[in-house]
């Protein structure tokens, strides 16, 4: 069987001008031609699509008894032709695409996360000393950055450098810092790290500076490494001492207040619906926004409801979203102590968690509502028990270490 | 439909042979074109003729004596054979 090709692959749309169009039709129904689209005009004039295949044994059928002329040349062989025929566009878009890999093959943004301690400005340049910056070329040794970056400074643990895309994202893990600790051949005071109410000292070394119940400022001394003696050496040069420095050791435990304050609403609002709806869809399209509903909410107040059906990025940065406008009517109602109680135990929960030690122990927890117009403030009132002792070297002088 | 009767079907090559349904029709054996219109389309089957009427008829296809017609068909009409008899539908 001839390969005559297809419709898809390369068709021309033509009009023939002449007499006897039947005639010629029945010539290429003869000729096994094939015709689609045939539109007889006028007695003289028709139009019809074949393939180009078949429009070149056509012309040879028609030779110069009509005149023929191409309308226009779909297909994918016709569009390859087209684009091929016009060099600078090939070169144009070459050019683009030459300009899009040379410009992904650099850095164009650094995205730096988990420092704590370390300021970003000190991270940037570090990774500008190693190479990093934005920029530069992506062809780089990350593992040299890595290690850069590890003896530049301090208190990394862990550090992860990966490309998404033209961006750097740098993720840092600081250690934790702990207090370096008295050598033991030094003598050292036990002092407080925190103010509060002395508790309990714990002396194994050294002799108690404080009494229990006193008020204490960080720094205070609570066990003191400066020990007094009574020599029993008469007349020996020993006699004179009358203290010896020792390594402090033990456990100083404060009894430390906190004051917190919480604002809490002293009514609840209610929306209850009225019935009336509006529904309505939100598309957005790259910058290009609309909202049905809100276009026709007129609503004194309302709840708004949305539920994304299409949220693409790439092709097309496109957002499709049904919404809901459902029209309510505000009322208040007075909160019950017990609920608002239970709403500040979850807040000082959520606090203690974050600002007071893990091995602190809750003593004592109170309460004080006082109310306003609209609000209502929680005083809460906590005293723990903490383990304040920090240990510090007595200096004479210049500090040794 | 015995074997012969669908034998004599199948190879009633200048017969007119039509399948129509909706607003699409197919025609075989078509042998010569003898008047396409807006509104009629008349065609030589060899031993005889069959014009279709009605409006807007496009000729979608032809191809291998075969004709694809769309268009609101209204009524199908055969006429005379070589022979001289005559028939209508």
């Amino acid at each position: 069987m001839r390969d005559r090709g297809s419709f898809l692959e390369h068709c021309v749309k033509i009009r023939v001008e002449g007499f006897q169009q039947q005639k010629l039709l029945t010539e290429c129904v003869k000729a096994g031609i094939v015709l689609r689209q045939i539109l007889i005009k006028n007695e003289i004039e028709m139009t019809f699509i074949l393939t180009n295949w078949d429009y070149q044994h056509f012309l040879k059928l028609v030779k110069n008894r009509y005149r023929v002329t191409v309308l226009y040349e779909r297909g994918y062989k016709a569009v390859i032709h087209r684009i091929l025929r016009k060099k600078s566009t090939i070169i144009g878009f070459i050019i683009f695409v030459l300009l899009l890999f040379y410009q992904s093959s650099f850095v164009s943004e650094i995205r730096i996360t988990g420092y704590e301690t370390i300021t970003e400005k000190a991270v940037r340049d570090s990774l500008r000393e190693a190479g990093l910056y934005e920029g530069c070329s992506k062809n780089l040794d990350l593992n040299k950055v890595k290690l850069h970056i590890y003896q530049d400074l301090d208190n990394i643990t862990w550090i992860g450098v990966k490309y998404t895309g033209n961006m750097a994202k740098v993720s840092i893990v600081e250690g934790v810092k702990t207090p370096t600790p008295v050598d033991q051949s030094k003598p050292c005071d036990v002092v407080a790290g925190k103010e509060g109410y002395l508790d309990k000292v714990i002396a194994r070394e050294g002799k108690v500076a404080l009494n229990q119940g006193t008020y204490i400022k960080p720094g205070d001394v609570l066990i003191t490494g400066v020990v007094p003696i009574t020599s029993t050496a008469f007349g020996t040069s020993g006699s004179a001492l009358t203290e010896r420095r020792v390594h402090a050791a033990g456990e100083a435990y404060a009894k430390i207040p906190y004051r917190l304050f919480f604002y809490q609403e002293k009514y609840d609002l209610l929306k209850e619906p009225t019935g009336r709806e509006i529904y309505g869809l939100r598309v957005e399209f790259g910058n290009w926004k609309i909202n049905t509903a809100k276009c026709l909410n007129n609503y004194d107040s309302a709840v708004y409801k949305e539920k994304v059906l299409v949220k693409t990025i790439r092709p097309i940065p496109l957002l499709l979203a049904a919404v809901q406008i459902q029209e309510v009517e505000l009322s208040r109602q007075e909160r019950s102590q017990a609920e608002m109680k239970k709403e500040v135990n979850r807040l000082v929960r959520s606090t203690i968690k974050e600002k007071i030690p893990k091995n602190a122990q809750i003593l004592n927890k109170s309460l004080k509502f006082s109310s306003g117009e609209n609000i209502i403030g929680v005083a809460i009132m906590l005293e723990t028990l903490e383990e304040i002792g920090v240990e510090k070297e007595i200096t004479v002088g210049e500090s040794t270490n | 439909m015995s074997i012969k009767d669908e034998l004599l079907f199948d190879f009633s090559m200048n017969m007119p042979r039509l399948l129509i349904s909706g607003k699409t029709g197919i025609i075989d054996n078509v042998k010569k074109l003898v008047m396409i219109s807006e509104t009629n389309i008349i065609v030589d089957n060899g031993k005889r003729y069959t014009s279709i009427n009605g409006d807007s008829l496009i000729v979608k296809e032809l191809e291998e004596e075969r004709m694809l017609i769309t268009g609101e068909i209204k009524s199908i009409e055969f006429y005379i054979d070589k022979k001289g008899d005559t028939h209508e539908g």
